[in-house]
């Protein structure tokens, strides 16, 4: 073993589980920075102040790297040797990994870009650019809880950490992502492995291009977007064309497991509106008297609800929910004679007089209930917006109902639940429905989300009894603004 | 942030309170109309008003006998269970237009001794304000073909019903006054030889050519007595338009109609004689329903009374057959 060798052993020894801390507040103080900045909608909260930054590094790197990828295409097709250490193989680094200094990237969750780790062997410092050398010469990167090492083989230098995520191989000079034939062999293969070795004791790589490195600079990992759009399109049929938009890189994917296996309960309450359908069979008379007589005014629902979202963002929820449906029924009766009469102090009536005129009667509905919602969905979102699309199932637990309606002659009648038994009253238990919704969270801090969800109930039964001819049930949309509070 | 919690509590709040709205029924009068009891009191009665329609309704709860004869060449003879008969000569009936004519014709005959019949037929005991003592009201109508009939000239029809014990030697034909629907009247006979009244043992037997109202009755004498005026005060809701009042004495058989005194929006009788128990009924009639009060009163004389005695009567709601029941007891 060489001295080189036993210094790196013992630098490697000495750093094996270095993991520096970074301060917990310096992500939130940039997002509060750019929360200060009130958004005027769901779309232009994506365009805040860290993804305009985002995009304009993403627009300068991907410019520049297709720049320089392009001259380098349209120049020398022959390939370096791999000991050629030349600062023009050296690209702007992603993430520095200095295995004397051990930087190490942020602990967060936001855009990062897998470390471009070239291999050293003189100073063991890897500064994304791929300067690969022959031999096994291993160089420790150290990134956020990840203990990486670089070593190179005959023609491939392997940068392994010890993160489950990823592995890179840088080969023989800068990044590339494959190793075709009339490439540039100046280009680091992004590889996977699980540390298995084939019977060579080489180890079985898989190549996987979903790989997003860990540690590094911002700058870094913007980079890394840049270098693997570019490597993807040279790595097509033709050249790098660049799009109407520049460079652009791909628009970044929202984190699918941004709230993955967590448990929320959420408080809700909202204004609904009912569409009413009222049939009857053959079009009676009876069937527009009805109509005519009452009109959907109002409705809300509130409730409480518990959400777990998986890791895979698949999410369950079930909860209590309160609807009410105001509406309003009114009644006029023409040539009506009122007796009125005279009651003295004893309470004798000593006299009674009449009055013809008009009544007007104003009653209004409540059509009230319980049911249990039961929902599935997929969440998705970033560190402070969340999505989640679910739909299912709503049981009515039980529903009862207080007013009037009209009865085939034309009368009112009293429909409340409880207030005798007439064939005019609705049922106590509407059955089944469908409800399927869209909440927006936006979160507050790191227990509260505020939620909006606007929402579509459709009932699958009416709510007359069966004895009468006439069918009426309300299908409702609505809009349920509330909070989430994180359980965890 | 402060300010989208409180809007957003602000709307909800909104939408709570929208579906707390109180359920009306209202009762709105036709317009041009009066929106309370009638207080007023009118000069002319008439038949549309309430009053009207209570004597209607009071005169219809007294049975009607009828019956028919043959109008021919032969005399005809009605008997009737309560004791009326009635007899009528040969030819003895025309038409309206003075037509003789024959075949059958309809008897109708109602004898009212009860004073309690005379409150409901509307039939009080007083000729131009004098009081009355009356041994029974007659009432006989003759009809063919729904139209009434006259007496043919110079027929007289007879009609006989019970004395009471003892005999009241004194009685008079008085023959009823119907010229005034607001007021009737009884006048006495002045034709005593067309229409006499002789008392036997057992009937008073009238002969007559007059159909209708006939009376036997006798002045009150009232030489050497004191009398007085009984008022009824009523509650406002009580006027002309809608009751009725008589004083119903006790001791004979005598019924006197107080009237509407417009000025003083009272019930007012004539000159009564002081010392007598007498019966103050009030009948009303409002809307569909029915008011009465009575009251036992003992008329005083009026140097007690600064004029007139007043009775504080305060009919309350009652039916048609209570009434009906109560005057059946004076």
């Amino acid at each position: 073993m060489t001295n080189n060798q036993r210094f790196d052993e013992h630098i490697k020894e000495q750093f094996n589980n270095y993991t520096p801390d970074v301060h917990p507040r310096i992500w939130e103080n940039i997002a509060a920075q750019r929360d200060k900045k009130k958004p005027a909608g769901f779309w232009f909260s994506i365009l805040n102040s860290r993804n305009i930054l985002l995009l304009s590094a993403l627009l300068l790197a991907g410019g520049s790297g297709a720049w320089w990828l392009i001259k380098n295409s349209t120049g020398n097709n022959s390939t370096k040797p791999v000991s050629e250490n030349t600062a023009a193989n050296k690209i702007t680094p992603a993430v520095a990994v200095n295995t004397n200094q051990n930087t190490t990237a942020p602990e967060n969750n936001a855009i990062a870009t897998p470390p471009t780790v070239p291999a050293n062997t003189a100073t063991n410092t890897v500064t994304g650019a791929p300067e690969s050398q022959p031999g096994n010469t291993s160089v420790t990167v150290a990134g956020p809880s990840a203990n990486t090492t670089i070593t190179n083989s005959s023609s491939i230098t392997h940068v392994r950490t010890r993160s489950p995520f990823f592995e890179q191989d840088i080969q023989n000079g800068p990044i590339a992502y494959s190793k075709k034939q009339g490439r540039d062999n100046n280009r680091v293969k992004i590889k996977t492995t699980d540390g298995t070795l084939d019977e060579n004791n080489n180890e079985v790589t898989n190549v996987n291009n979903d790989v997003l490195p860990v540690g590094g600079t911002l700058l870094s990992r913007l980079l890394y977007g840049t270098e693997k759009m570019a490597a993807t399109r040279r790595s097509a049929e033709g050249p790098l064309v660049p799009n109407a938009f520049g460079f652009l890189p791909d628009c970044p994917a929202l984190e699918k497991n941004a709230a993955g296996n967590k448990k929320y309960i959420e408080f809700y309450a909202g204004p609904d509106f009912g569409f009413r359908s009222l049939k009857d069979t053959g079009n009676s008379a009876y069937l527009q008297k009805r109509k005519e007589s009452t009109k959907f005014t109002s409705a809300y629902s509130a409730g409480v609800r518990y959400t777990k979202v998986f890791s895979n963002g698949i999410s369950v929820r079930g909860g209590v929910n309160y609807s009410q449906i105001n509406e309003k029924f009114t009644f006029v009766q023409g040539n009506l004679v009122q007796v009125t009469y005279i009651i003295d102090a004893n309470g004798d009536t000593t006299g009674s007089y009449i009055t013809t005129g008009t009544r007007y009667k104003t009653t209004h509905n409540k059509y009230r209930s319980i049911d249990v919602p039961l929902m599935v969905g997929y969440e998705l979102g970033n560190g402070r917006l969340h999505a989640n699309i679910n739909a299912g199932a709503v049981v009515n637990v039980y529903s009862w109902q207080r007013g009037e309606v009209l009865d085939t002659t034309y009368q009112p009648v009293n429909i409340t639940t409880g207030k005798g038994s007439s064939p005019y009253q609705f049922k106590t238990n509407a059955g089944i429905g469908f409800m399927g919704a869209v909440s927006v969270y936006y979160k507050l801090n790191d227990k509260i989300h505020v939620m909006a969800e606007p929402y579509y109930r459709h009932n699958f039964s009416q709510m007359n009894k069966e004895n009468l001819t006439i069918k009426q049930k309300y299908n409702t949309v609505g809009v349920k603004v509330g909070i989430r509070v994180d359980l965890r | 942030m402060n300010r989208k919690i409180i809007t957003l509590f602000l709307l909800a709040g909104s939408f709570f309170f929208a579906s707390c709205q109180k359920d009306s029924d209202v009762f709105v009068p036709d317009p041009s109309q009066i929106n309370g009891p009638d207080t007023n009191w009118y000069n002319t009665i008439t038949p549309t008003m309430p009053v009207s329609l209570l004597k209607t309704n009071l005169n219809s709860a007294i049975p009607v006998y009828t019956d028919s004869f043959e109008v021919n060449a032969n005399p005809a003879y009605i008997i009737t269970t309560f004791g009326l008969q009635c007899g009528f000569p040969p030819h003895c009936c025309v038409t309206a237009a003075g037509q003789a004519i024959t075949g059958f014709v309809k008897v109708e005959l109602v004898l009212v001794k009860k004073k309690g019949d005379m409150v409901q037929l509307n039939r009080p005991t007083t000729s131009n304000g004098r009081l009355l003592i009356s041994g029974g009201e007659v009432f006989i109508r003759l009809k063919q073909n729904g139209q009434d009939v006259q007496l043919a000239p110079n027929a007289k029809i007879q009609v006989r019903f019970p004395v009471d014990i003892p005999i009241a030697t004194q009685m008079k034909l008085f023959l009823g006054d119907e010229s005034n629907p607001d007021y009737f009247n009884w006048l006495p006979n002045t034709d005593l030889v067309n229409n006499t009244l002789t008392i036997t043992t057992q009937n008073y037997e009238i002969q007559t050519n007059h159909l209708r109202w006939l009376n036997a009755d006798y002045f009150y004498d009232t030489t050497g007595i004191t009398r007085t005026t009984l008022t009824a005060t009523l509650d406002p809701q009580f006027t002309n338009a809608n009751t009725t009042a008589y004083a119903v004495f006790k001791d004979f058989r005598s019924v006197v109609a107080l009237t509407g005194d417009i000025g003083a929006r009272k019930f007012i009788s004539g000159l009564l004689p002081v010392g007598k128990d007498i019966t103050i009924v009030v009948i009303s009639k409002q809307g569909n329903d029915y008011f009465m009060d009575h009251k036992l009163v003992t008329t005083i004389s009026p140097s007690n009374t600064p004029g007139n005695q007043t009775v504080l009567v305060k009919p309350v709601i009652t039916t048609l057959t209570d009434i009906k029941a109560f005057l059946g007891t004076l």
